[in-house]
């Protein structure tokens, strides 16, 4: 005996016009199967309509205002791990681009040779540019007027100060914000 | 007067967490009671509940003012549930060595908490036997009256795979509802029952 469509409109849910319903409970007094179904999905929805919602222990809300700073700590962390895994990702691809048509010719001893040259340039270089630097800083000041340095370290002073808060803002915890 | 559950709302957004503690109180058994139903005991309905709340105050800033706040909160709670069920899977954990319920409410008389205990073990027998995504779409249409359209959106899948996932789960629950009713029944007498016979 076939069960369709009468176990598809069973368990679709769906409301049934006035034919539907009558060829419905036709099928049903002669289809044992079907019959079966319609009682045990009667029970079923009954038993799901009449649980109850369960509830949490008492102090639930406590419990997760007290694990907050833990979890946001944790995330901070994350988030800084994930800044320097980036970088050194970043960096790492840029290298293996820079080597990579020479790679196939490459040992393992003159990659790691190359990347420890490439290492120290890069230090060097660093320390070049502080030097340079120095040396701008040392002799540019003379040349500069005076009320130029004023307005020049009030901007400064004004730009540090915007920057210190907003890293404040940033790192406090977020209950102390509002 | 704004409702007060808005303006919490409005104060969470902007970073308040006082304000936050106060939506957890207010949702906490609607989020509960469905990582409850999904994964069948307390210990991990509640860790799983507590993590819920944990992703809402990640995001709150994404959410949506125009869709509602606690549909929102339980698709946040489904999809971790759901993630939870999958890596039980995977770990090979059967689902009848998890931890048994909490002691049953002090106040109830013995025949009373030993109904609600067996009550309780056939529809987690019952939902034990589902899918985790047909689970969460049974879990959502009874016990929160949530549309298909409201599933849909909640659990990420089209109308029509609601409508396919909560058929084949009434099917499963009604084939099912004889077995686990008369194994429950059956433990449950057993348990009174006098060594000599």
């Amino acid at each position: 005996m076939s069960h369709q469509p009468f176990e598809m409109w069973l368990l679709s849910g769906a409301t049934l016009d006035k034919n539907q319903n009558h060829q419905l409970q036709e099928h049903l007094k002669t289809c044992k199967p079907c019959s079966k179904l319609t009682c045990n999905l009667t029970r079923v929805e009954y038993q799901l309509n009449i649980a109850p919602l369960v509830k949490p222990r008492a102090g639930f809300a406590q419990r997760f205002q007290a694990s907050l700073p833990a979890r946001q700590a944790a995330r901070q962390r994350r988030q800084v791990w994930s800044i320097i895994i980036s970088g050194l990702s970043i960096g790492a691809a840029i290298y293996i681009y820079h080597i990579l048509p020479d790679l196939a010719s490459l040992s393992i001893g003159a990659i790691l040779s190359s990347l420890v040259n490439n290492s120290l340039s890069l230090v060097a270089a660093l320390l070049r540019i502080g030097q340079i630097s120095g040396y701008v800083l040392m002799g540019i000041p003379p040349a500069i007027p005076l009320a130029v340095w004023i307005s020049l370290t009030t901007v400064f002073c004004i730009l540090s100060l915007i920057w210190v808060l907003a890293l404040g803002r940033i790192l406090a915890p977020k209950g102390e914000k509002a | 007067m704004a409702n007060p559950e808005s303006e919490w709302l409005d104060l969470a957004i902007s970073g308040n967490d006082d304000a936050f503690t106060r939506l957890v109180e207010t949702y906490q058994s609607p989020v509960y009671n469905l990582c409850y139903r999904m994964l069948g005991n307390t210990g991990d309905a509640e860790d799983a509940a507590q993590e819920s709340f944990w992703r809402a105050w990640q995001y709150i800033k994404r959410y949506d003012r125009q869709r509602s706040f606690v549909t929102w909160l339980l698709s946040i709670s489904a999809h971790y549930c759901i993630d939870q069920l999958r890596k039980r899977r995977l770990e090979l954990v059967p689902l009848d060595v998890l931890p048994e319920e909490d002691a049953p409410d002090p106040g109830l008389s013995p025949e009373a908490a030993s109904k609600l205990r067996e009550e309780k073990q056939q529809m987690r027998k019952l939902l034990n036997r589902l899918g985790p995504q047909d689970r969460a779409a049974i879990v959502m249409r009874y016990w929160y009256d949530f549309s298909e359209v409201e599933i849909a959106t909640s659990l990420s899948l089209t109308v029509s795979a609601v409508k396919s996932r909560l058929h084949r789960a009434r099917r499963e629950l009604a084939l099912a509802y004889d077995e686990c009713y008369e194994t429950t029944a059956l433990a449950e007498r057993r348990r009174y029952e006098s060594p000599a016979f």
